[in-house]
């Protein structure tokens, strides 16, 4: 017998779940198709900080709470600009324990990530005025382009 | 045939689980039981289907017939989700 399974079946048997990464919101802590991902079943709620995996329509995500709420989450991408809400328990499959990144397992209470992901928080105004910005010049610059 | 580059397997007690690595297509997981995991095995190196049959045949004590079918069905499996090198 060989059947597809699905990340749900792998966590609720085994509890745990190692996987590739695919996209790029969660950049530049996870690389698609480089680093690896491992996901174990969630028990009780969430922290602010950690790494949901859930599934909003057929899709699986795996982005950062940034917020706890009494009935949902607050989650955003570590490279996306737009928060999501409606979120809650009954959606989540996992959370992110470790990454493996370059060969080198790194886990969620590693001090350098800790320190990752409240530099990463604290700079998103920065960020997200720099991509605003950008995007500001580069509209710019096309309307120059067309005029010429 | 052989089993593409970059579909990794893991044994967990009595299943096998196996995803592709990289960037190939496939973006599932796939579990397998033993006899699955058996025929997977033997696509780690260049084989054929009948070489497949013989090998199972010599270990299961079942008609040939039925073996046949089974290969077949499950060589379909993995060649839905890319995983075969013909």
């Amino acid at each position: 017998m060989i059947r597809e399974t699905t990340f749900e079946e792998i966590l609720e048997r085994y509890g745990k779940l190692v996987y590739k990464t695919k996209g790029v919101s969660m950049l530049p802590m996870l690389r698609q198709n480089r680093d690896l991902v491992i996901i174990e079943k969630p028990e009780g709620r969430l922290k602010k900080y950690d790494v949901a995996l859930y599934k909003r329509g057929s899709k699986y995500v795996l982005h950062r709470i940034i917020a706890v709420r009494e009935n949902d989450y607050v989650i955003i991408g570590d490279n996306t600009y737009s928060y999501e809400y409606g979120i809650s328990d009954k959606n989540i499959i996992g959370v992110l324990k470790a990454f493996v990144r370059d060969g080198k397992e790194i886990n969620i209470e590693n001090k350098k990530y800790r320190v990752y992901v409240h530099f990463w928080r604290t700079v998103y105004p920065i960020r997200f005025l720099y991509k605003k910005i950008r995007g500001i010049l580069g509209k710019i610059k096309r309307k120059i382009f067309k005029n010429t | 045939m052989k089993l593409k580059n970059g579909f990794i397997t893991q044994n967990i007690d009595d299943t096998q689980i196996m995803v592709a690595a990289g960037d190939l297509q496939f973006n599932g997981i796939v579990r397998s039981n033993a006899t699955a995991a058996f025929i997977v095995n033997l696509l780690k190196s260049d084989t054929t289907e009948q070489n497949i049959v013989n090998a199972l045949y010599e270990k299961y004590d079942a008609p040939k017939e039925q073996i046949s079918a089974d290969v077949k069905s499950i060589l379909n499996k993995l060649r839905t989700i890319g995983a075969l090198e013909e």
